[in-house]
């Protein structure tokens, strides 16, 4: 009966500490700051390195869409208040007609805006490698 | 009576010494005090304008890891101290509980610690119990309760087991490695920087365990002990904090969650998946070799990371 009491405080606890993180603010989305930050962020997180070649920023600085000069193509996206940086394949990326573009990571579908380029990396995209 | 004359002069049957057995467990005292740290840590963090110090939902992650690593640990705990039980039984003698061997048995769990945490950290089956702990991106007092849920599974408790098998007495030992758990809840934080330099030399602190948590290539499987700091400079796997190095946390690929079930398990998964896959004469080493090991060598281990980017 004890430890079912210890249980119950401690959870009463946790949902406490969770509340109080959240009125405090500790909530954001982060915002990457250029392309820079984009290119060192794939640089260091993804498996083997990933040398970019060209990158397109979400105009909220909410992710970006990369390539290497092999071709290959990766993503970094928000999570919590940090970034996690993922490759991915050609048919992993949706390119529509006007500034969004949508990529499908596993387990999880996000929408960046990369305003005039992204009708530029729809051609990349559709091209041969 | 043929059966006691097998065992140690004086010492029950370890089988009577388990259902005899109790142990202090400080955890339970030290709760109110973790609550209230990270109280004072989240307050900090919110004034000086730290604000990708916490995260509502990683913390809710972390503290639910905590929650499930006490039933974890209540569920398994009469099966590790049967265990321990045993080993003290069948060893050559019995120190009993004279004040010295407190201090003795602390220092020696510590070191029983580092070579646990090593192996977890270099051979795969332990790493599938103690990744979650290093899955979230932030360092704060909340990722120190980010327990594992798996440790009994993986078999963490055979390194406690020569412990009591020269002779500490079982309940002595866990009430040693409690405290140790203790000791590693304040160095996980961002809000302490450097201390006196004496005790930087002894004892694990925020700076030393701030390193073991950062996926900068330099410091991958680095200061990997508990209390004292002494044991990683003694194995030559010390590394200081470098001041103007922006660290960063979690995992070398970030899980990318806030599945608490996920956080928990997913490296099992993955070796189940990984296992499945390999040629025959390749898959108990998926279980066995460090993590990132792969044998067509698509992926990276931490050694490889820190070669390839010297």
């Amino acid at each position: 009966m004890q430890t079912l009491w210890l249980l119950a405080g401690v959870a009463l606890a946790v949902a406490l500490l969770i509340w109080l993180s959240m009125r405090l603010g500790f909530r954001g989305v982060p915002v990457l700051v250029d392309r820079d930050e984009a290119i060192a962020i794939a640089a260091e997180a993804i498996s083997g390195g990933f040398g970019a070649v060209e990158a397109a920023i979400d105009r909220q600085g909410h992710g970006a869409l990369l390539r290497d000069k092999d071709g290959r193509l990766a993503v970094i996206l928000p999570h919590g208040a940090h970034f996690i940086a993922r490759l991915v394949d050609v048919d992993s990326i949706d390119v529509g007609d006007g500034s969004k573009v949508t990529v499908r990571i596993p387990g999880r579908t996000s929408s960046l805006d990369l305003g005039k380029e992204a009708q530029a990396w729809r051609s990349a995209l559709a091209r041969p490698l | 009576m043929t059966s006691a004359k097998r065992h140690k002069p004086g010492a029950a049957r370890w089988q009577d010494r388990f259902d005899r057995m109790d142990y202090f467990d400080p955890v339970p005292l030290a709760v109110p005090f973790f609550v209230l740290l990270i109280v004072a840590e989240l307050i900090w963090a919110r004034r000086n304008g730290k604000l990708r110090t916490y995260e509502s939902r990683d913390t809710a992650v972390s503290l639910a890891l905590g929650l499930g690593s006490l039933f974890a640990g209540a569920l398994f705990a009469g099966a590790t101290l049967g265990m321990l039980a045993w080993a003290h039984e069948i060893g050559p003698q019995a120190f009993g509980w004279a004040w010295w061997t407190w201090p003795l048995c602390f220092l020696l769990d510590d070191l029983a610690y580092y070579w646990f945490h090593r192996c977890a950290h270099r051979v795969r089956w332990f790493w599938a119990a103690h990744v979650n702990h290093h899955s979230s991106q932030h360092y704060n007092l909340s990722t120190a309760l980010r327990q594992s849920w798996t440790n009994f599974i993986a078999l963490s408790f055979l390194f406690r087991l020569p412990l009591a098998l020269i002779g500490f007495e079982p309940g002595m030992i866990l009430t040693c490695a409690a405290f140790n758990l203790i000791y590693q809840f304040w160095i996980h934080t961002e809000a302490i920087g450097r201390l006196p330099a004496w005790f930087e030399a002894i004892m694990n602190t925020p700076s030393h365990h701030r390193v073991h948590h950062a996926t900068n290539a330099r410091y991958l499987d680095r200061n990997y002990s508990g209390t004292f700091i002494i044991w990683d400079r003694l194995f030559g796997t010390f590394e200081p904090e470098k001041s103007g190095v922006a660290m960063r946390y979690g995992l070398v690929s970030q899980l990318g969650s806030f599945n608490v079930l996920k956080a928990a398990f997913h490296e099992w998964l993955a070796i189940g998946r990984d296992m499945i896959r390999a040629p025959w004469r390749y898959k108990l080493s998926y279980l066995l070799r460090e993590p990132g090991w792969s044998h067509d060598g698509s992926r990276e281990t931490s050694d490889m990371i820190r070669e390839r980017t010297k």
